[in-house]
């Protein structure tokens, strides 16, 4: 959180767009790293590899095949799976290695389902496999051809040909806070496709388009000419086996579920880690706390977490408690838990090197903690000062960390205190780009290159772990820095240590739409930013954008200013309560979204490119996100302008686009393109597309766990033909018991003036809630009155005319029943 | 110039009958005070205004309100405050805490400023405290928010963003003065005691303390 902008920056280098508010010297490049520096030069020339005759076989869900090197007659073995889905999954190990080479562990959610391979097609010139049904079909350029790409693989150099045009992509290196080994997703607009290179090492990769026109291509494309060669992508890894998922999409939304089928998503969160969250670095006592949240209700603003930072420890000393600032921390928490609020700690995974710690002569005893090459415990500089960090893939250590968090061994807590593990690249003051050296061995006798990328997602199975013993009935909540590919079946995330400035604003919504295309959806960015004091106006703009963003939280140095809500003129405050109230009235959105997320693995934020793959136009546009399907938007995220440019996007070539309705306004916008919005203080500029019904919640409460009985509004914005759909999901929003079914997921339909609802499985759950209003926005003709129908029982209903749309006044359905309402013209 | 000397008995003072201003204003007082007085009197009619000679009455009267705050009361026609389709009635409070018949009975949530604005008026509709509106006089507390402006239609549930709950206990002098103690209506019936008598919670199982004194 503190050490560095690791994260962010490198994402937002990597991310289209290269600012220079980020110094890119901060970062390591290729050159200053050996193995890159040395296997990067080797490319499109002759490969040193060739397939060993008569070793291609043929199973019913692979095909293997032996390769050598023709220099040193080093052999491989080559192994292709169709998997369910339309993926591949390609892996290339040593036959005979010296030393074993690392698997990536328990980065997937499972062993993935193989599926039905076939070579359709063998001709001279090109090999066509397919998988089952024909879906994926995966074009080789001949197995020859194909191989002689594959270049120098004893030194993890892959050369892989990406048939497919290559616009996005995403990426993580090993940096000082080097945390990921991700997805990379292309597109081109007929066709998506996405590959994930599986490694735990540091990685780099090389993007090459020789042709860097989009029409171009796509000309080549439907011309089925491929005289240009496709952009390529050079994966260079510093260790570790070969080992690529090739997710054949074709639309982008397809590519995301099949990643998503591969490393899973994000539990359903409980309801109130969806809300406003108030952080700070750090909250000096009891009293600071509870004055705080005190002060947020004064001011009528809704606020659902507090934050403790490193601060409230005894010295750093982890799941205990600083005795003189909070010396009565179950009150504490339990003033909070009664205000419906929750309250979130930091627990990091370096570990105070003091005789005195319990945690720290457990592990030394016990032999827990990471060694170095001479098989001493490895100490290391962090915020306890020294400290040495346990090796968390070890099984018996993940469990004897997740036990700390019983109840009955960290006593200071209850089971609303949820966690935050911040640190976990792992960060070492002292160590190399701030991190642990290469050297250190982990449990299993492999080294720290071999797998520095997956310990802090090792550490987020532990506590991950602990907080599901501690209270099965709960549904845990863990923030992270560091992450892998898969770390979203644990937590969340956030993009690390900003700075208070607008371009850090603008890279918020770049890093979570590409976190979010690679499976982190939960993703949010420090509201204000981390670093130096932000003016009101930033301040004000980025509490509007970081709504709009699944995870929601002011955070802020211990060096900066105080800048809580109330401490700004009262116009910064009513804006900023204005933003908060917008984020709470949505939060059925959000928790549906999240909900259709765990199900289908679609990203709750999307870029636009997700839904309008057709429009080249907006492939390139960062800067608006689309929440679901259902909104478009575009935070204002310029010092002191009154004007925005909106891109609305065409659904084909021929610029037709869908209907936008302004979701404070109702005025619709029917154009597709680039519109200019006229903005005051208070506007975020945010539409709902036309077509779509949204729940929304618009009574006011302190906190979100406080709304679960309150009244929907149902937002229904029609399309052309007169029609939309939505859904709803809705449960306990806390437990487990989602997953026997206690919950309703209902999707309403309105078309011919009618709203109808059908539920998806069965409504079992029971709830107060009801229905308190539907707004009708796109009706040619205002309607006189509404009839519904429940139960055969039909009533008579008013509707409330307004400017743009109309208000069917209080139709009061209870959620758990058929209805059919109809509008009287 | 020669001096002369008048002796004082030989100067004329006017007597103050005589000074026709002064009994003019003298005039106007004695007819303010007989005014003041004769308004005295038809105040006694008034109900429940006070006046000095049932002084003692009154403080007998406060000191019941605030013993009864103590028991807090659920009556059976009290307003149930959630639901989808009933339209609830008008709760209707006793401020004494007795149920005698000439005890005022206001709106749950409103203050006793605002009592006649909470009856129907010629037309038998409610008009918004802020006058931007009538309503008919059920859409009163039926939970659904009317009034946008105020939310003065709402007193008595959380239906409206900009409502109003003013406390069931109000610190006041006995002459009447003081500040309205009131919570914002996000706060009505939300698990959370935020007036002192909890009179904020009536249809969700918290139990408040009454800790007013």
């Amino acid at each position: 959180m503190r050490c560095a902008l690791g994260v962010l920056a490198t994402l937002c280098a990597l991310f289209l767009i290269f600012s220079d508010a980020v110094d890119p010297s901060n970062f390591k490049t290729c050159e200053q790293s050996s193995f890159c520096r040395r296997s990067r030069k080797v490319q499109t020339s002759g490969s040193k590899y060739a397939l060993i005759p008569g070793t291609l076989n043929t199973y019913a869900d692979s095909l293997t095949a032996d390769l050598v090197n023709k220099e040193n007659h080093h052999q491989f073995a080559f192994k292709l799976e169709a998997l369910v889905g339309s993926s591949f999954r390609l892996q290339i190990d040593e036959k005979q290695p010296l030393k074993p080479r690392y698997r990536v562990e328990h980065a997937l959610k499972g062993q993935p389902q193989t599926g039905r391979i076939r070579v359709q097609r063998e001709t001279d010139g090109e090999i066509v496999i397919t998988s089952e049904r024909k879906q994926g079909r995966l074009v080789v350029d001949s197995i020859r051809r194909y191989c002689r790409r594959l270049l120098k693989v004893y030194d993890h150099l892959f050369w892989f040909l990406f048939y497919y045009n290559l616009c996005f992509n995403y990426g993580h290196s090993w940096q000082e806070t080097g945390s990921l080994s991700s997805p990379r997703i292309s597109f081109r607009p007929q066709r998506t496709a996405g590959v994930y290179w599986q490694n735990a090492a540091e990685t780099w990769v090389d993007i090459q388009t020789t042709e860097t026109n989009v029409v171009s291509s796509l000309v080549n494309f439907v011309s089925g000419s491929r005289k240009t060669p496709p952009p390529a992508a050079h994966f260079i890894s510093e260790s570790g086996i070969v080992d690529a998922f090739i997710l054949l999409g074709p639309k982008p939304l397809d590519a995301f579920r099949q990643y998503a089928a591969l490393t899973g998503t994000h539990e359903l969160p409980q309801l109130f880690s969806l809300a406003y969250h108030q952080s700070r670095w750090n909250y000096n006592d009891e009293r600071d706390v509870t004055s705080v949240s005190a002060k947020f209700d004064e001011f009528n603003i809704p606020m659902d977490t507090m934050w403790l930072d490193i601060e409230y420890t005894d010295g750093k000393r982890y799941f205990t408690w600083d005795k003189f600032k909070f010396p009565q921390p179950l009150t504490m928490i339990k003033n909070l838990t009664e205000l419906g609020r929750h309250l979130v700690v930091i627990i990091d995974p370096h570990i105070k090197r003091d005789n005195g710690y319990f945690f720290h002569n457990d592990c030394t005893e016990r032999g827990y903690y990471v060694k170095t090459r001479d098989g001493n415990d490895y100490e290391g500089w962090c915020w306890p000062g020294s400290a040495s960090y346990p090796d968390f893939f070890n099984p018996v250590v993940r469990d004897y960390y997740a036990s700390q968090y019983a109840l009955d061994k960290f006593q200071t807590v209850t089971s609303d205190v949820m966690l935050w593990n911040d640190m976990n690249e792992p960060s070492v003051f002292n160590g190399p780009e701030i991190t642990a050296p290469k050297d250190l061995i982990h449990y299993g006798n492999w080294e720290h290159r071999d797998v520095h990328n997956l310990y802090g997602h090792m550490h987020l199975m532990g506590s991950f772990a602990g907080l599901q013993q501690r209270d099965p009935n709960q549904r845990p909540f863990i923030l992270t820095r560091s992450h892998f590919a898969g770390s979203q079946r644990y937590a969340a995330i956030w993009t690390g240590d900003n700075l208070a400035d607008w371009s850090h604003l603008q890279h918020s919504i770049k890093m979570c739409l590409t976190e979010a295309v690679a499976g982190f959806s939960f993703c949010g960015a420090d509201v204000g930013g981390f670093f130096g004091n932000p003016d009101a106006e930033l301040l004000e703009r980025w509490y509007q954008t970081g709504i709009f963003l699944p995870f929601f939280r002011a955070h802020a140095h211990i060096d900066t200013k105080r800048r809580e809500p109330w401490l700004f003129p009262e116009r910064t405050r009513l804006v900023i309560q204005n933003a908060v109230l917008k984020r709470y009235s949505y939060l059925p959105l959000w928790y549906t979204a999240f909900y259709e997320l765990e199900q289908t693995g679609e990203p709750v934020i999307r870029p636009l490119l997700a839904h309008y793959p057709l429009d080249k136009e907006a492939f390139g546009i960062d800067n608006q996100l689309l929440v679901q399907d259902r909104l478009l938007v575009r935070p204002v995220m310029q010092q002191g302008v009154g004007k925005v440019d909106v891109y609305f996007p065409s659904v084909d070539d021929k610029k037709n686009g869908d209907l936008w309705y302004d979701v404070d306004t109702y005025q619709r916008q029917e154009k597709s393109g680039y519109v200019s919005v006229s903005v005051d203080e208070y506007k975020i500029p945010v539409w709902q597309r036309g077509g779509s019904i949204l729940p929304k919640k618009e009574r006011q409460r302190r906190a979100s766990t406080l709304m679960i009985n309150d009244p929907y509004t149902l937002i229904i914005c029609l399309d052309r033909q007169g029609k939309a759909t939505g859904s709803l999901y809705l449960d306990d929003e806390k437990s487990y018991a989602y997953r026997k079914g206690h919950f309703i997921h209902v999707d309403y339909e309105f078309s011919n003036g009618q709203l109808i609802n059908r539920f998806i499985g069965k409504p079992n759950y029971k709830t107060e809630a009801w229905i308190e209003r539907i707004v009708i926005a796109g009706l040619e003709r205002v309607p006189n009155g509404a009839t519904i129908t429940v139960n055969g029982v039909t009533q008579q209903l008013e509707v409330l005319p307004h400017e743009g749309h109309v208000v069917v006044r209080k139709p009061g359905i209870k959620m758990d029943v058929d209805f059919a309402l109809k509008l009287n013209f | 110039m020669r001096k002369t000397w008048v002796k004082r008995e030989n100067i004329y003072y006017k007597p103050f009958y005589k000074q026709k201003s002064k009994m003019f204003l003298l005039l106007i007082f004695l007819v303010g005070i007989s005014f003041i007085a004769y308004q005295a009197f038809s105040l006694n009619q008034l109900p429940g205004v006070p006046t000095p000679w049932n002084l003692q009455q009154l403080r007998k009267k406060h000191q019941q309100m605030i013993q009864s705050l103590g028991k807090k009361e659920r009556d059976a026609d009290e307003f149930d405050g959630g639901g989808g389709g009933g339209a609830g009635g008008v709760a209707a409070v006793p401020i004494t805490g007795q149920k005698d018949e000439d005890a005022i009975k206001i709106v749950r949530g409103t203050r006793l400023f605002d009592y006649d604005a909470y009856k129907p008026n010629f037309e038998g509709k409610f008009r918004c405290l802020d006058g931007s509106k009538e309503i008919p006089f059920d859409h009163l507390n039926d939970n659904y928010c009317d009034c946008e402006g105020d939310g003065s239609d709402e007193p008595s549930t959380n239906a409206c963003a900009k409502g109003k709950f003013y406390c069931r206990y109000q610190k006041r002098h006995f002459t009447g003065r003081g500040l309205d103690v009131y919570v914002a209506s996000s706060r009505v019936n939300d698990h959370v005691c935020d007036c002192c008598d909890g009179s904020d919670e009536w249809t969700t199982d918290v139990k408040c303390q009454n800790d007013c004194a």
